[in-house]
């Protein structure tokens, strides 16, 4: 399994078991960052998470919120639970 | 034909030879004989069990079943709050748990387990906490801002659960400093203590030098002390 492989299940590993829930990216990060090693940069996590986003089917959705413009919150998809079971 | 075990076993018997002497009397055992051996085996069958009992009580839980092993969310709850809440050592909640529950575990088993899954026993208690939330708000509300509200709730108990993880983390590695310092205080009585015994056998030495004169030797030993 490839790093990036690793990262991305990891982080809708983590999303997953949040469900209905969306976390907030940072705590993310951190969930994310304590399984895998070694720990995911800021830049290689973002990435992972835009990869994740825009793919054809959306594994991950962003919620954003509307008093926090700041805040990023996470959401698996229909789509990211599929890919989890391959 | 075929016959079954059963009439094989039975023609066999049949075919014994009826010669045959029968079994002297005093060979088979009497009724008090057999109520003792069977109270014998019911004795080693209770001892075996016994002992089978304790080897497994005094097994080792390992790292995978230690979640299993404490069963009830209970337990597990309260090996959490003993992690993050009063921030006890691996080393300390292994014999915490042996101490509570009676079960032996170690402490790389308790660090798989916190590793494990104190992220899902975080995020239950949120998502169980966010449910309450959204159970105690009018059901007249729009749907949405229930949910928005039952996020918040998540977000917020999860974000403390954390900081309390973080506070018991920062309470380790302050006793981990703690312990450094203690440990780096050692080392420096011990070296303080070797070089006075250095001097104290440079005195001595010079003290047994029957060469040189009393004033030499005093400066010597001065000079040895530090006082020159």
């Amino acid at each position: 399994m490839t790093r990036t492989t690793t990262l991305a299940r990891a982080i809708l590993d983590r999303l997953r078991i949040c469900q209905p829930y969306a976390l907030p990216e940072e705590q993310l990060a951190t969930e994310v960052n304590g399984v895998v090693r070694p720990p995911a940069k800021a830049t290689e996590f973002a990435a992972a998470l835009q990869a994740l986003n825009t793919a054809e089917a959306p594994r991950i959705v962003l919620l954003r919120d509307d008093f926090d413009p700041e805040s990023r919150k996470w959401l698996i998809t229909e789509a990211g639970e599929a890919a989890l079971l391959r | 034909m075929k016959t079954s075990p059963a009439r094989r076993r039975s023609s066999g018997k049949s075919q014994n030879p009826p010669s045959a002497e029968p079994a002297p009397a005093e060979s088979l055992p009497s009724i008090d004989d057999l109520k003792e051996r069977t109270a014998q085996a019911e004795r080693d069958r209770i001892a075996m069990a016994e002992h089978g009992m304790r080897q497994r009580n005094r097994a080792t839980v390992s790292a995978d079943s230690l979640w299993g092993a404490l069963g009830t969310e209970t337990r597990r709850r309260a090996v959490c709050d003993w992690l993050f809440g009063l921030g006890l050592t691996n080393t300390k909640c292994a014999r915490q748990i042996e101490e509570t529950f009676g079960i032996r575990t170690t402490p790389s088993a308790v660090r798989f387990f916190y590793q494990q899954h104190s992220f899902l026993w975080k995020i239950g208690q949120a998502k169980s906490q966010a449910e309450i939330e959204k159970g105690q708000l009018p059901s007249n509300w729009e749907a949405r801002i229930r949910e928005a509200l039952a996020q918040r709730r998540f977000e917020a108990v999860y974000q403390a659960l954390t900081d309390k993880q973080i506070l018991a983390f920062e309470k380790l590695d302050l006793e981990k400093r703690k312990v450094d310092l203690k440990a780096s205080e050692v080392f420096l009585t011990e070296r303080r203590l070797i070089l006075l015994e250095k001097k104290m056998q440079d005195a001595q030495s010079t003290l047994q030098d029957s060469t040189i004169t009393a004033e030499e030797q005093a400066r010597r030993i001065r000079k040895i002390l530090g006082q020159e």
